[in-house]
């Protein structure tokens, strides 16, 4: 399990291998969902230009997290929303997840946190994906035994949102 | 409610409840964003947490639309709207 240490007032994650192989996976896949500007899109039934699509939900359910609409019944100001932030948004978190990439070791090995709330953003839109593709609710527990696909992703969601509670922890203290 | 009066009315930043995003994450989001201190950045967090959202600020349009990006920014499901 990573661990977390504070030592005159920077903080280090400790890695095994293995963590480092799925935060990497994991990044990798936030990253390219970030940086796919073509299909992320929802393709509408009527003639809208390619202008107007951009300024759609975008039609992946991941994407559509996290870039979320601005406004929950007007559309126009969801649009208009779109159009000013959606690709600075994109662009910070791929940062995010560029700075955390850049930190982390080649294997086991340690990470310095010169900036910990780059960590926080990009393993809370690690999560944010999960919880989407793992249909993850309120009642979501830890999985008691890991017997399939379903389970061991659980498994790394669970130990992320540890990571995660850890990181804040040490942030607020 | 006519036009211009509704023209005049402020603007509100909504946050709304979601199942992965910690307790402890959200206040420190809403302490570190808005300079809120840890009594209020947690009774928002709990207003979130308990009624499914809560007002983080209000103002005029562009100032929310700014918030909503930052807010956005750190993965929070923040919506803006008119007030009332």
């Amino acid at each position: 399990m990573a661990t977390l240490t504070e030592l005159d007032g920077r903080l280090r994650l400790d890695f095994v291998e293995a963590e480092v192989t799925l935060l990497r996976d994991l990044l990798g896949r936030v990253g390219d969902l970030l940086a796919d500007t073509d299909t992320g899109t929802g393709t509408g039934t009527d003639t809208d230009t390619d202008t107007d699509a951009e300024r759609r939900t975008p039609a992946d359910p991941v994407l559509a997290r996290l870039l979320p609409d601005a406004h929950r019944e007007d559309r126009d100001v969801a649009a208009a929303y779109r159009d000013l932030t959606e690709a600075g948004l994109r662009e910070d978190k791929q940062a995010d997840v560029g700075a955390v990439l850049a930190a982390l070791p080649a294997e086991a090995g340690s990470a310095v946190l010169d900036d910990p709330d780059a960590w926080l953003r990009a393993v809370n839109d690690i999560r944010l994906m999960m919880g989407v593709e793992l249909d993850i609710t309120e009642d979501t527990d830890v999985p008691q035994r890991v017997s399939d696909q379903r389970d061991f992703e659980l498994a790394v969601y669970f130990w992320l949102t540890h990571l995660q509670d850890s990181l804040v922890e040490a942030v607020l203290s | 409610m006519n036009e211009d009066h509704e023209a005049l009315l402020p603007w509100i930043t909504i946050v709304w409840n979601d199942p992965v995003n910690l307790m402890s994450y959200v206040t420190y989001v809403l302490q570190k964003l808005f300079g809120y201190d840890r009594a209020k950045a947690t009774s928002l967090m709990l207003d979130v947490h308990h009624k499914g959202k809560a007002v983080v600020s209000h103002g005029a349009r562009e100032r929310m639309e700014h918030d909503v990006a930052r807010l956005h920014g750190a993965g929070l499901w923040a919506t803006l709207q008119r007030e009332g």
